[in-house]
């Protein structure tokens, strides 16, 4: 396999590519998870479907376009997503959680339309669906390095707004702190990773890297930076063992990483359990 | 002089077609502890949330520290501890540091991490609410009531003038809820604190603050506790439905 990525540029990029969106899929899931806000993920990749369809429908229909990077108008759609789901959110100020499913549906309504145009599936639209090992470019490899630096560096400067926001977003208000702006700011962010994780987790699998992990790690972790740290060692396992798994297999490795990332879960789980089980009997018996 | 805290001049607020405040006006002055007391939906917590800036204004003025709220912008002059902390989600992977600490977010400023002296304020504040050796547990494994003494601590790092409380004691038992009252008579007797304090309890308001508003949409009395404790059962029993008499056997 080492040999095999060596020699490969294409394994090479897949490789990279899973260990930074290993870093930052979960760093931004750490928060969208205690702020219960887990579906957004969901509802944005489904966005970005739509994106990635009209851009492939564009390549084929105008010859100008035939080399556009689908990544350009999913990560545009993507964020444009975001835009609206806070809008909604904003109307629906007791019903905050509707506009996850108005947006959801839009995306998969626009994306059926602009597949139904190109006169049905490519494999290129598989491979964005559900991932792959083979489909990253180095323009990819590229776009995603410039999405992890931005995406580690703001939630770097923005750690303890982002934290104060996810625990007490009351208190965070009544201290003066603008709300608002960094909640803004988290969600592009947000978009922009689901759109960068897609060539190799799969636009309809994104959401578990920044979900499963963190699930795992809560589990385990007391303070909120072990969770980011335990949660980023889970996902940086499920996207190494997934894309090993998904190479020898010829597996898409979207699917390898989602199963490997509920395995460590149910582990987890069951350690735990098994923990509390030994320490009522350690306590029994003493 | 005594320096005015809060001043609240002909304060009135609907919810959609609903009053809820009409006509209010009461000041608040520096090391007042003052007791907020009334039935449900008479709008108390309407008015720390006009006074926190977390409902806008629809008539009448606030003053906070001299300046009119439109304008105030020293937000670590007040320290505040809602009601929803006392049902905050006990799974949030948290330590009571990084709770505590996230007090210091608006004061350190964007873009900066805490480092070491922040930290120190941190345990210090911990002192101030006798928990600092559990600064690095989390915080789901306290009880109720060190969980809102960690709320208080959170509250005091930025050392502000004034405490607000919105209903701090809901779920917590009798046993920490006395404490818990101890505490902030310390704060306000021993730190000079001014507080603001809105509670359901009337009994234990009555015996700790040193002064008491009752309203119902707008102020029925204001007054010493003294004042207060004075008043008939009849009027408590048209108040909260129960009599002095009866609240203590339940």
């Amino acid at each position: 396999m080492i040999y095999d990525i060596l020699q490969y540029d294409f394994l090479q990029f897949a490789f990279l590519t899973g260990l930074m969106i290993g870093i930052i899929a979960p760093l931004l899931g750490v928060f969208i998870v205690v702020r219960r806000l887990s579906l957004i993920a969901d509802a944005l990749s489904h966005v970005t479907l739509s994106g990635i369809a009209l851009s492939l429908l564009l390549s084929k229909n105008i010859g100008s376009l035939a080399n556009l990077n689908p990544l350009y108008i999913g990560m545009g759609f993507s964020v444009v997503g975001s835009l609206f789901i806070e809008r909604l959110r904003a109307v629906y100020k007791h019903y905050q959680e509707l506009a996850i499913p108005i947006i959801l549906s839009a995306g998969i309504g626009l994306g059926v339309i602009f597949i139904s145009l190109a006169k049905g599936f490519t494999t290129d639209l598989f491979n964005y669906l559900f991932g792959s090992v083979s489909a990253v470019s180095q323009q990819d490899l590229l776009i995603i390095a410039i999405i992890t630096v931005i995406v580690i560096g703001t939630v770097y400067l923005l750690y303890k707004e982002l934290f104060l926001l996810s625990f007490d977003e009351e208190h965070a208000k009544t201290s003066g702190l603008k709300v608002n702006a960094v909640h803004f700011t988290f969600i592009i962010l947000v978009a922009l990773v689901i759109a960068a994780s897609m060539r190799v987790v799969g636009i309809l699998l994104v959401s578990s890297l920044m979900t499963l992990p963190v699930a795992a790690a809560m589990k385990i972790a007391k303070s909120f930076k072990k969770l980011i740290f335990i949660s980023i060692m889970f996902a940086e396992i499920a996207v190494v063992g997934g894309l090993i798994i998904s190479y020898y297999l010829d597996l898409a490795p979207g699917g390898s990483i989602v199963v490997l990332s509920i395995l460590l879960l149910l582990t987890t789980i069951i350690c735990r359990k098994i923990q509390a089980k030994t320490a009522w009997k350690g306590e029994d018996a003493s | 002089m005594t320096s005015e805290i809060v001043k609240i001049n002909n304060l009135s607020y609907r919810y959609e077609q609903n009053p809820v405040l009409n006509h209010l006006n009461f000041t608040l002055y520096k090391s007042d502890y003052l007791g907020i007391v009334g039935p449900n939906g008479s709008g108390k917590s309407t008015i720390l949330k006009l006074i926190l800036n977390l409902l806008t204004l629809q008539k009448g003025e606030i003053h906070l520290f001299g300046e009119s709220i439109q304008r105030f912008n020293d937000w670590e002059k007040i320290g505040y501890v809602s009601q929803k902390a006392a049902s905050f989600n006990s799974g949030f992977p948290a330590t009571v540091e990084e709770v505590v600490i996230s007090g210091l977010t608006k004061k350190v400023g964007m873009f900066k991490a805490f480092n070491d002296s922040h930290r120190k304020e941190c345990i210090k504040a911990l002192e101030k609410v006798g928990l600092s050796q559990f600064a690095k547990r989390n915080i789901g494994e306290l009880s109720g009531g060190q969980q809102q003494r960690v709320f208080i601590a959170r509250a005091l790092i930025n050392n502000p003038e004034l405490l607000i409380l919105d209903e701090p004691t809901v779920g917590i038992d009798e046993q920490h809820v006395k404490e818990f009252y101890e505490l902030l008579n310390e704060l306000n007797r021993k730190h000079a604190f001014t507080i603001l304090l809105v509670t359901h309890d009337s009994d234990f308001i009555t015996k700790n603050a040193t002064r008491i508003i009752h309203m119902d949409k707008t102020i029925t009395f204001d007054a010493s506790a003294t004042e207060f404790s004075k008043l008939k059962s009849k009027e408590m029993h048209q108040i909260y439905g129960c009599t002095d008499e009866g609240r203590k056997e339940n």
